[in-house]
């Protein structure tokens, strides 16, 4: 097969490039998006260029922030702009590619094989690309070239993030020269956990990862430790293809609560509320679920507490009040009675199609046409239209997250 | 004290045993086989305590007495050459010798006193009906696979016998699909009267069963079921759960029959199941126009065949497991099948041509929404 040209652009400081684009008075200062720290969502979500300067980084609580440059701008996330930027910055690489697969909100790779006719070399392609984002949009965006996603992703992080021209291309042949020396951090799939797992065995830059043999990364850690030896190598067999995205195999809710629950019965009002949400996307989608999945964390950091535990359905279902009985019988068995801090539900296995009972039908049919009509009452009046009793009891979480995309205001 | 035979017949008194043998038992002593000697018999039992099993052979012994066989003994008189083998029994230290060619095994049996009494297989030999036994399995065969493995709705782990007049029928249902059959029989006369048989113990049944002619005593009180033939004493615990109503679920009228090759149709739901997927295993089934049209679309591709059938009323189009298709089609050796449709979500029943006593019936897959 010949050289294959994959980009992947990376746009700086998203939400915060987002913010300064709508607000130009935000322009050229420190910037950190973040939620209500009151409310426990004081996480820095981003920070602009300025405010990366003075070492504030997403992910850092927001008075860690203050302390570092007290005259920092908070912002509140606003997600659905975001969404909507994203998919602008998605119409302009489409013009250049069908081949663009997201990778992130702000991430995506594309597939420019065989375009040089049309856009010149993958230099001068990039330049317009990276001059399209800044101009249409006001937001800098960096792109990483490879031979393949893996090269493109390296390049991108490692280089074209640091670079003047915001880009930077690897090739099979330039790989090991540019992408052995940094740190084995810096690698590709490799977490916290990882990197402390090699420099255990000595492995403290890429290089070293590449000098080991393959046998030993697949006895120590199996297949992954084989994927990363690739990586390290600069070896990755995935493909884009255009319209690629693979069904999805299940919808989840997962949400840190405003304040330690310990009551009992305020916790199973939370995971009543967020099995009836659940179940809403799904039934959205046309789907039915069968496997139900709770999660639960506890409050203490230092000693993490908590479980994920998962139950099949008896039928495949989609209907809160069938769901229901097996997260609350999950949470009985497991739940080991200490506060919590984050609750999460998914349902999993789904399917588009179910099959008929005998004797059951009649009570399905009325279900179903219950379930249809609350749904539509909602969709159009919104999630506070009609709604459980129990939102109305201690802890209900229904009208605080009503209005929010991913637990952030919208 | 000995026995003389030949390998072949222990083997196969041994082999009918083996299936009463519980898989994992609590109670280690019902995981041997009972062996009981008399003057001019020997009586193999084995039980898991939901199915008895009894097998008599005819033996001339010098001795009477009891001793419990290792199950091992199953398998070691299956790899003997098929020729005599000498058993050589203490009834003292329960040591078990077994001559055979040039082979020789020393077993370690136990102590028959704490095995549990089985049931008297005297009380009952002279009440109860007789029914041809190729009819049994016939019948059996038909039904019992219809029947839930789930352990979530016991009632439908079971095979509902009713007695009427006349007449026997058999349901069995795992709430997705029915199986009915009826038989009927003039030397019968019976009190009104009802059962639920574990499937599990009538699949072991239908194992036993040979193919020769001959007649099964069947027996039936408030919770065994019994069947007696060639020496061979089958019974069986009965469900206490009480089985539901289903002769609501089946339709009278229907909106589409088609007549249809069975052969023909097995082959071509056996291609469209190699793409089918999920539990659901849906294939789509289209009426049209007096062609039968199976399609299946799946993340891999897709697949579609067609082939003309006798048609009547009206045209349709459904998903159904294919699955259950199969298991139906590959059952009946009928040339021709009726498949009758009762509109998009009505079930699906299968007909046999020249026996109206039988139906089986499958609901179809829906959309959701």
């Amino acid at each position: 097969m010949s050289n294959r040209v994959i980009f992947l652009a990376d746009m700086e400081s998203f939400y915060a490039s987002v913010e300064a684009a709508r607000n130009p008075a935000l322009l050229g200062k420190p910037v950190a998006v973040c939620g209500d720290p009151a409310q426990r969502h004081g996480i820095i979500l981003a920070a602009s260029r300025e405010a990366k300067a003075y070492g504030i980084k997403a992910g850092q609580p927001a008075w860690e922030a203050r302390r570092m440059c007290p005259w920092v701008i908070f912002v509140h996330p606003h997600m659905q702009t975001y969404i909507d930027y994203s998919l602008r910055i998605t119409q302009i690489f489409e013009r250049f590619t069908e081949r663009a697969l997201p990778y992130s909100i702000d991430e995506q790779f594309l597939d420019l094989t065989g375009s040089e006719k049309l856009f010149g070399s993958p230099r001068e392609t990039a330049t317009a690309i990276i001059l399209g984002v800044w101009e249409e949009i006001g937001i800098r965006c960096r792109i990483g070239m490879g031979e393949n996603l893996l090269q493109a992703k390296m390049a991108c992080d490692c280089f074209a993030k640091k670079s003047a021209a915001a880009f930077f291309e690897l090739t099979s042949a330039t790989y090991a020269a540019h992408a052995w020396p940094p740190p084995i951090g810096s690698l590709f799939g490799v977490g916290h956990r990882m990197e402390r797992n090699f420099h255990r065995i000595g492995v403290r830059t890429i290089g070293h990862l590449a000098g080991l043999p393959r046998e030993m990364l697949r006895r120590h850690w199996g297949i992954n430790g084989e994927v990363l030896w690739l990586n390290a190598h600069g070896i990755d067999y995935s493909t884009i293809e255009p319209g690629a995205v693979s069904e999805q195999k299940g919808v989840g809710h997962t949400a840190t609560l405003p304040r330690d629950y310990r009551k009992q019965a305020e916790i199973e009002t939370v995971l009543l509320e967020m099995t009836e949400e659940v179940c809403f996307r799904a039934r959205r989608q046309g789907k039915i679920g069968t496997t139900v999945h709770l999660y639960c964390r506890g409050t203490d950091f230092d000693y993490p507490t908590g479980f994920s535990r998962q139950k099949k359905l008896p039928e495949p279902t989609a209907a809160a009040l069938d769901v229901y009985p097996l997260v609350f019988e999950l949470f009985q068995k497991h739940w080991n009675r200490k506060p919590l801090r984050a609750i999460g539900i998914s349902l999993t296995g789904l399917t588009a199609y179910r099959q008929l009972q005998l004797l059951l039908s009649d009570h399905h049919k009325r279900e179903g046409a219950l379930l249809q009509t609350t749904d539509l009452v909602r969709e159009h009046f919104g999630r506070t239209s009609l709604f459980r009793a129990a939102s109305l009891a201690p802890g209900a979480q229904l009208f605080q997250r009503a209005g929010k995309i991913g637990g952030h205001d919208s | 004290m000995k026995i003389s035979t030949a390998v072949n017949q222990l083997t196969g008194c041994l082999e009918i045993v083996e299936k009463a043998l519980p898989v994992r038992s609590t109670i280690p002593v019902i995981n041997n086989i009972l062996l009981e000697i008399s003057q001019n018999k020997l009586i193999f039992s084995s039980t898991n305590l939901e199915m008895f099993i009894k097998v008599h052979l005819d033996h001339e012994s010098s001795e009477n007495g009891k001793i419990l066989l290792p199950p091992k003994i199953v398998d070691i008189m299956r790899s003997l050459p098929p020729t005599e083998v000498d058993i050589d029994i203490n009834l003292d230290n329960y040591n078990i010798n077994i001559y055979c060619g040039s082979a020789n095994f020393n077993l370690y049996g136990s102590n028959p006193e704490d095995y549990p009494v089985s049931f008297d297989s005297q009380i009952n030999a002279v009440s109860g009906f007789n029914i041809n036994k190729k009819t049994l399995k016939k019948i059996l065969r038909m039904i019992v696979f219809a029947a839930s493995n789930e352990e979530t709705r016991p009632a439908f782990n079971g095979i509902f016998f009713s007695f009427k007049e006349n007449i026997l029928s058999l349901t069995a249902s795992d709430t997705y699909r029915l199986a009915y059959k009826e038989v009927k029989d003039d030397a019968w006369l019976f009190e009104e009267d009802r059962c639920l048989v574990p499937a599990r113990s009538l699949r072991e049944l239908l194992r036993i069963l040979d193919d020769t002619d001959g007649d099964i005593k069947m027996f039936h009180h408030s919770n065994l079921i019994t069947f007696q033939f060639n020496g061979i004493y089958f019974a069986s615990r009965l469900l206490e759960e009480k089985y539901p109503d289903v002769s609501g679920v089946i339709p009278g009228e229907y909106k589409t029959r088609i007549v249809i090759d069975r052969k023909k149709l097995e082959d071509i739901i056996n291609r469209a199941a190699l793409l089918a997927e999920g539990k659901n295993q849906a294939v789509n089934l289209l009426i049209r126009e007096k062609q039968f049209e199976v399609t299946v679309m799946s993340p891999e591709g897709s697949m579609e065949e067609k082939i003309p059938v006798e048609q009547e009323g009206e045209d349709l189009d459904l998903f159904v497991n294919s699955r259950f298709l199969l298991d139906i089609l590959k059952i009946i050796d009928d040339q021709k099948i009726f498949i009758d449709f009762h509109g998009e979500g009505g079930p699906v029943i299968f007909r046999l041509l020249n026996d109206n006593s039988y139906l089986y019936l499958v609901l179809p897959i829906k959309k959701v929404n």
